[in-house]
């Protein structure tokens, strides 16, 4: 099964879940506007999704209770109780055919009938909708309602434009004139209209018109401003058939030049109208069911539920037909059904059809006896929506998994004092055996404790293609309106990482993409004046090394011309007149990273006002990220990201200063050295060495800390020097010692305390002592 | 690629569909094109249609589709005499 689908399976059970609860709500405070509007919401959303696969059945269904909603909605239709039943029953056909879905088992026509049958029985309320009322007449387009007004085809050429008339008036008897006027909303709906216009068979004449002379401003490429005319030689029953999901807005006139004036007669309309083929096909249904109780003297239940379903059918066929009686036995019910049969022209077409299909179910499942049977198929079908299978994906709020993730990082942290104790009990107590075997459990914990750390993180890990699949279609849309012709390959869309890190990505990517594209990737014009292919190539690379997740942002665009960086930055004051002359162009091209810096000459709404890059670096660095930028002036542009598999763990170094521990993380510490005292030398007030032939700046964590004490030197009189990177450069941490490197679940600093830059946060100890982390960012 | 601008004719290929609408609108506005051109186009979504037809945008080539090609030369025509 495929992902769409099987996320179309989980999210509509999900809808269908809640739009049960909405319903009951409902129940209880018929007046709640915020429930109604939030019913309608699900069952369109639904109704939508279901339109993506050809689950015709099930968006019949959903469109019907849709309309129902929506005059709801509007006030038109009040809620009832009755209104919920047929509602919820209807809901609960949808889950069953979205079982059979699941199930793979689904087959669209099979279910056709049924379909029609609840549609028919939502519609069955509209009726007794009140229309719209003036006012919100009037608000449609003018042109609606002039012909709303009028049901004769001389008044409805009147208001064409005369070219169109004289070519209507070429044709005559045997022609039928169909005009579709598609609501505003349509194309929200998936609907084409020009596409169905276009399938017509025998279009003798078509166009489509403007519904107003005036194109309306501003103009909005999404309402449905045409109207569509077409003459053809189809029949009344063929053209109802083609337009059976939108007969409310097409009108058809015969062009009979006889009774030019008057259009077909009302009851021939309706007749057509209302006999839908799927009707037909539901009457043919229960004769056929009729027909073999008498025949077989089968069981009374099966008449009830042939009655029930007539008479829920009965209201959308024409008045002239008599009454259904409440008392009918199985000949006058008979009687009744070829009667409604008799009347309907496009009964002989769809006779053949539905014969088959009864002769291939078994009779003795048609007739299967149940006293209680009360519908058809209503045994398979009358289970609530609760009852449906359980689903084998538990969705979970996520504070649930951050509650569990912080209890087991606990019981990291508790399993630690295991070893503390074992110690205890060999020094202080005196009993190596007591020791040995605290060890022994200790280890077995531990090992449990590791793979329950383990599997949390399976839970909170995802794709990267969470975020990767909405790219092509940005890409593809920037690129149109930015007239520029990009191909988009995307790697390694498997690769897993933290949730809280994949979410915090999604905008600093989108913001990258959109820096490449516009600012990166030339025009077709300029591509082929600089002997490249004509389509710019933008590449997404994503891959996990070691415990970091890895991506790679890269464009074959024009790259970033350094010395334009750096004037601009002198511009702009971000860089002094000496720091011009003196930076790399490597270095240089990182200014991009600077706040309040933009090269676009121009500034467009596709990047931002030079935010981007910023923002960018910021949110990498905040998830223990880091960013790197390389680009060559013709070449292309490549930027890459690397970030933690996971922010739950830190793994830091404890060191020792005036008696007190800190942690620093690991991933900032580039080595630790023992410095003798001689080579630290002054330069003015501030200690310096040379390490490796590069001269490192010297901070005392004591100093840092604003305490009044020299570090320690061990006996051979060295220091203990901690070399940690800090905004890119490199810089001497003195410390009185180290210890071990230790895993710790970072807590930030709760209140007040949060808004001291210099720690990072706290972390409990396995013998309950607090860690405090330190922050070598701020250390310069 | 199914829209290609080349010049200020803009090629429309296979078929268009309504998230195009937007793009091609915005493109006639900033007036990057001036006629199109259809003759690789197999379907127009009603929204293009409407573009053509509310905007009077010269066509440059037809389609090979006759249905199509009828549908655009009569409304068209209409759009131009109003």
């Amino acid at each position: 099964m495929n992902a769409l689908l099987q996320q179309f399976i989980n999210e509509s059970r999900d809808f269908l879940q809640s739009i049960s609860e909405l319903l009951l709500q409902l129940e209880q405070s018929p007046q709640d506007q915020q429930i109604i509007v939030e019913l309608f919401r699900s069952v369109h959303t639904l109704k939508g999704n279901s339109g993506l696969f050809e689950f015709t059945a099930m968006t019949k269904v959903l469109h019907a209770a849709e309309d129902l909603m929506d005059k709801v909605r509007d006030s038109r239709l009040a809620f009832s109780a009755e209104l919920a039943d047929q509602l919820l029953d209807s809901m609960d056909f949808v889950a069953d055919l979205l079982d059979r879905v699941a199930a793979n088992d689904y087959q669209n026509d099979a279910h056709m009938a049924r379909a029609a049958q609840e549609a028919a029985k939502l519609r069955q309320f509209l009726a007794s909708a009140q229309p719209s009322t003036p006012v919100q007449a009037a608000s449609n387009n003018a042109a609606h309602e002039d012909i709303a007004k009028t049901d004769g085809l001389a008044d409805f050429l009147a208001q064409l434009p005369t070219l169109v008339q004289q070519a209507i008036s070429q044709f005559g008897d045997g022609y039928l004139l169909v005009n579709y006027q598609p609501e505003a909303e349509c194309f929200f709906k998936g609907e084409d209209p020009f596409y169905l216009m276009q399938q017509l068979t025998d279009v003798a004449w078509s166009a489509a018109l403007p519904t107003t002379n005036l194109v309306r401003d501003p103009y909005d490429c999404y309402q449905s401003q045409l109207d569509y005319l077409a003459v053809t030689r189809l029949s009344m029953a063929q053209l109802t058939e083609h337009f059976r999901y939108v007969t409310e807005q097409v009108r058809f006139f015969s062009l009979c030049p006889a009774t030019q004036d008057s259009p077909i007669s009302q009851a021939e309309v309706a007749t057509v109208h209302n006999l839908d083929p799927a009707f037909v096909e539901i009457l043919q249904t229960q004769q056929l069911i009729l027909d073999q109780q008498m025949a077989n003297n089968g069981p009374q239940g099966i008449v009830v539920a042939v009655y029930r379903t007539l008479s829920a059918l009965q209201l959308q066929i024409p008045r002239q037909t008599p009454p259904l009686q409440p008392d009918a036995n199985a000949p006058t019910l008979l009687a009744w059904v070829r009667q409604v049969l008799a009347q309907s022209e496009s009964h002989d077409a769809v006779t053949e059809v539905v014969a088959a299909d009864i002769v291939s179910e078994s009779p003795s499942d048609i007739a299967e006896p149940n006293a209680e049977h009360d519908g058809v198929g209503d045994a398979r079908f009358g289970r609530r929506a609760e009852d449906s299978a359980a689903a084998k994906v538990l969705k979970v709020e996520q504070s649930k998994i951050d509650r569990l993730m912080d209890l087991i990082g606990e019981i990291v942290v508790a399993k630690n004092a295991l070893p503390y104790l074992a110690n205890k009990a060999e020094d202080q107590f005196g009993n190596r055996e007591m020791s040995r075997e605290i060890k022994a459990q200790y280890a077995v914990i531990n090992r449990i404790v590791e793979e329950m750390q383990d599997a949390i993180m399976q839970v909170r890990m995802m794709p990267v293609s969470f975020i990767f699949q909405r790219f092509p279609r940005l890409v593809r849309d920037i690129a149109r309106k930015l007239g520029k012709e990009v191909e988009l390959q995307i790697h390694g869309e498997q690769t897993e990482a933290d949730k809280s890190i994949i979410e915090s990505l999604a905008d600093p990517l989108i913001h990258i993409l959109r820096n490449s594209l516009d600012h990166g990737l030339e025009t077709v014009e300029e591509r082929e004046a600089a002997g490249k292919s004509a389509s710019g190539l933008l590449r997404i690379r994503a891959s996990q090394e070691a415990d970091r997740v890895v991506i790679v942002i890269e464009d074959d665009g024009r790259g970033i011309d350094p010395s334009i960086i750096k004037r601009k930055a002198w511009e702009k004051n971000l860089i002094t007149e000496e720091q011009l002359e003196k930076l790399t162009d490597q270095e240089a091209i990182q200014l991009i990273f600077a706040a309040g810096f933009s090269t676009a000459a121009q500034v467009t709404d596709l990047s931002g006002r030079g935010v981007g890059m910023d923002v960018v670096k910021t949110a990498v660095l905040r998830v223990g990220g880091t960013v790197q930028l390389s680009s060559e002036v013709g070449k292309g542009t490549r930027l890459s990201l690397s970030l933690p598999l996971s922010m739950a763990v830190t793994n830091v170094m404890v060191v020792g200063s005036d008696q007190q521990i800190f942690g620093i993380p690991m991933d900032l510490i580039v080595e630790t050295v023992r410095l003798p005292i001689s080579a630290v030398r002054h330069i003015k007030q501030q200690m310096t060495t040379i390490l490796r032939g590069r001269i490192i700046p010297l901070r005392s964590l004591n100093h840092l800390l604003g305490i009044e004490k020299p570090q320690l030197l061990n006996d051979e009189q060295e220091y203990a020097l901690l070399v940690v990177k800090s905004h890119g450069e490199v810089l001497g941490l003195i410390v009185d010692d180290f210890f071990e490197v230790i895993d710790i679940i970072l807590k930030p600093l709760p209140g007040e305390l949060g808004k001291m830059p210099f720690y990072a946060g706290s972390a409990l100890l396995g013998d309950g002592s607090v860690l405090l982390i330190l922050n070598p960012q701020e250390f310069s | 690629m199914s829209i290609q601008r080349r010049g200020k004719v803009l090629k429309l290929n296979g078929v268009i569909g309504v998230e195009d609408a937007e793009i091609i609108y915005a493109q006639f506005e900033q007036q990057l094109f001036n006629k199109i051109d259809l003759s690789g186009c197999e379907h127009l979504h009603s929204a293009i249609l409407q573009l053509i037809v509310a905007f009077k945008i010269p066509i440059h080539k037809y389609p090979p589709a006759s249905t199509l090609t009828e549908w655009l030369r009569s409304s068209v025509l209409l759009s131009q005499s109003h």
